[in-house]
């Protein structure tokens, strides 16, 4: 092959396939019992991190962006005048290995537009991943995009060579894409996560008597939906999110903030910040919905359809419940110091651990790493001062911004404005 | 108050609690020996590291340790820090001298010391897991070059042959001036001055004539894959820079365009 093509190709195939965010190798564990090339690391490695401060764990490819469908959001659209190309199954697989041998990457993230039909793509994506797992005993992380609409059979089989696939929702409603992609749907993207779902928990079981039992997606599944293209509520989104994460047992949603790529009246215009803050607020609930032990319906719901921008989720929803709080730290169940704003999970963990051996400080609080400036106002520890009369959420609000530098300060007021 | 300076190892460190049980000193501070200036007016102890004693120690603290905390005290013994290893061994002494297991005592200072001083090693540790660049040479080796905060090297080899196990490569400390080898049967411990001549110095990698042919194609195409799979309206150098601190970068082609 030529430098330069290959180079070129590189270039247009990366390119297109970088809106797509997951970028997580975590999950498996897959050791290298060959001698072969590679291994599995269950909690993820990142190998470099580009300007815009996203990690690169994998090398995130389009196997070709030639494209049968239109998608309104989708730079890769038929419509779109752009330049084409489409790799060989031994140019993937051969930048996979040289690139992984070098410790540049943890695997391969590899997707494509549709080419031809369905079916055509999905064989062409199982042939690569096929190569690389058997003719070059390659171990290290793959994770595989569920082609739409292709058949059960290749999807069954992709399984058993990736560690994890996702197939994207796009948007968060099904009205949303009909009318921005008709040619996808909700109901297909169910359809084979469900496939995928049963079979993986079916193979789960069988491994649990017969140990010979092939892996199958190993890590799971995921999704994701572009947030801020069309014109739905935090809550609509994270009603979506809840329920596919209940449904499939989805490992991550992703939330992709749209950057406008096309010329289209109905969505925000080329240009236009992309809604950065919001995007965090969102995953900021995600966390809290998968970590905390938080109901969606107690973030989210018909008073509260939208997430504060000046204060991050967890915050808010503890100033709207001060009748919970103060929280004593030596006695209260470790589900409830989780939600103290300026606790996470290590410090509450700690917390528990510690308190066993007698009655914890400030000081002590503060060393084990709590961000004591924001949990003063919810807990009581051994020495909390005494307080007069218990403080409103107003004054608690004002007092932790004008402590604290959010990162978001800085930002212009344009970009938080979603329109 | 005494001084005891031991030679920097995990060994001699533990040497140090044997000692200082045997001699019945009381408020030790313990001094590697590269971080050792003496001081007129303390007096002075050198602890001479005794494996059989060391051993002893380490049993006596399985005993008292889950796994985990095992790990954290190793990993803990690898800070150059005066005063965290002052509190590893304080926190070792704390150990042995309560009846109950206090290793999960958050609130003790010795406690909560130890436990991040074992992240702060780990943390290292998964940055050169992250941010170490294997170059081909001409030989078909692949080599790397690191230079950590702490001596790491011991923590990764394993790490490394077993994702790397048909590959021959080398890993060479150019702070601490030694490397480890894997010839594809085992990695061995290997002791030389690196040639600084074979380093192209402009762009701080092996001098062309000692790659091999295609390592320049790689060179290129991760280059321009880093360069392409960026958003650059999500532009945000803050975050990149915290999470690839600047002093990885000269290492790392894709910073060095």
């Amino acid at each position: 092959m030529s430098s330069d093509r290959i180079r070129e190709k590189l270039q247009i195939l990366s390119a297109a396939a970088k809106y797509d965010v997951s970028c997580a190798s975590s999950g498996v564990n897959r050791k290298n019992t060959s001698k072969g090339l590679g291994d599995a690391h269950a909690c993820g490695i990142c190998h470099s991190f580009t300007e815009d401060g996203r990690c690169i764990a994998l090398l995130k490819l389009l196997y070709t962006n030639n494209c049968i469908y239109d998608c309104a959001f989708c730079i890769s659209r038929r419509s779109n005048d752009i330049p084409r190309a489409a790799f060989t199954v031994d140019e993937i697989v051969d930048l996979t290995v040289n690139f992984y041998r070098r410790n540049y990457i943890e695997g391969l993230f590899l997707s494509s537009g549709i080419f031809r039909n369905a079916d055509y793509t999905m064989e062409r994506l199982t042939l690569i991943v096929k190569k690389l797992r058997l003719e070059h005993r390659f171990n290290g992380y793959i994770h595989l995009k569920t082609i739409p609409g292709a058949s059960e059979d290749l999807i069954m089989e992709a399984g058993l060579y990736a560690d994890r696939m996702s197939i994207n929702l796009e948007l968060p409603t099904e009205a949303a894409l009909k009318q921005l992609a008709p040619e996808k749907s909700h109901e297909t993207v169910k359809r084979e996560l469900g496939l995928v779902h049963n079979k993986l928990v079916l193979y789960k079981d069988e491994r649990k008597i017969i140990k010979s039992t092939p892996r199958f997606v190993p890590a799971g599944q995921s999704t994701q939906m572009v947030i801020g293209a069309t014109k739905e509520t935090d809550k609509d989104i994270m009603y979506t999110a809840s329920a596919y994460y209940k449904g499939f047992s989805l490992k991550r949603v992703y939330y992709s903030g749209y950057i406008p790529v096309n010329d289209d009246s109905r969505m925000p215009a080329i240009g236009s910040q992309p809604p950065l803050l919001r995007e965090n607020r969102l995953y900021q609930t995600d966390w809290l919905i998968r970590l905390y032990g938080f109901e969606v319906q107690e973030i989210l719901n018909d008073a509260n359809p939208h997430l504060d921008t000046d204060m991050d989720p967890k915050l808010s929803w503890a100033l709207r419940n001060l009748h919970m709080f103060p929280v004593d730290v030596n006695t209260a169940a470790y589900e409830m110091i989780l939600r103290v704003p300026g606790i996470g999970i290590l410090s509450a963990k700690k917390i528990i651990q510690a308190r066993r051996y007698g009655r914890l400080h400030v000081q002590q609080l503060q060393k084990i790493g709590i961000s004591y400036n924001r949990a003063k106002f919810f807990i009581t520890c051994a020495d909390s001062p005494y307080a007069l009369k218990d403080p409103d959420a107003v004054y608690i609000k004002k007092n932790i911004m004008d402590n604290s530098k959010s990162k978001y300060l800085k930002v212009p007021q344009n970009q938080l404005s979603l329109f | 108050m005494i001084n005891y300076l031991y030679d920097g190892t995990f060994s001699g460190l533990l040497s140090a609690i044997f000692d200082s049980y045997d001699r019945r000193d009381k408020a030790v501070s313990v001094y590697p020996e590269f971080l050792y200036s003496p001081d007129l007016f303390l007096d002075e102890y050198t602890v001479i590291t005794d494996e059989q004693k060391a051993l002893r120690v380490w049993k006596g603290l399985q005993h008292k340790l889950s796994d985990r905390w095992q790990l954290n005290m190793y990993m803990a013994s690898f800070t150059e820090n005066r005063e965290e290893i002052q509190h590893l061994f304080d926190c070792i002494h704390y150990i042995f001298d309560s009846k109950q297991n206090i290793s999960y005592n958050y609130g003790n200072e010795h406690v909560i010391s130890v436990a991040q001083t074992a992240r702060k090693v780990h943390k290292e540790r998964h940055r050169i897991v992250e941010f170490l660049r294997f170059q081909h040479t001409v030989d078909g080796m692949f080599f790397a070059k690191i230079d950590p905060l702490y001596n790491v090297l011991p923590l990764v080899r394993n790490h490394f042959k077993n994702r790397y196990a048909d590959q021959q490569w080398i890993i060479y400390d150019t702070k601490r001036r030694y490397g480890v080898y894997y010839d594809l049967h085992e990695v061995k411990e290997v002791t030389f001055n690196f040639d600084e001549s074979l380093i192209d110095k402009k762009r701080n990698k092996l001098t062309e004539n000692m790659v091999s042919q295609e390592e320049e194609l790689y060179n290129n195409l991760w280059k321009d894959y880093y360069k392409s799979i960026n958003i650059a309206e999500r532009k945000n150098s803050k975050l990149q820079k915290q999470f690839l601190p600047q002093r990885f970068w000269k290492n790392l082609i894709e910073m060095n365009a």
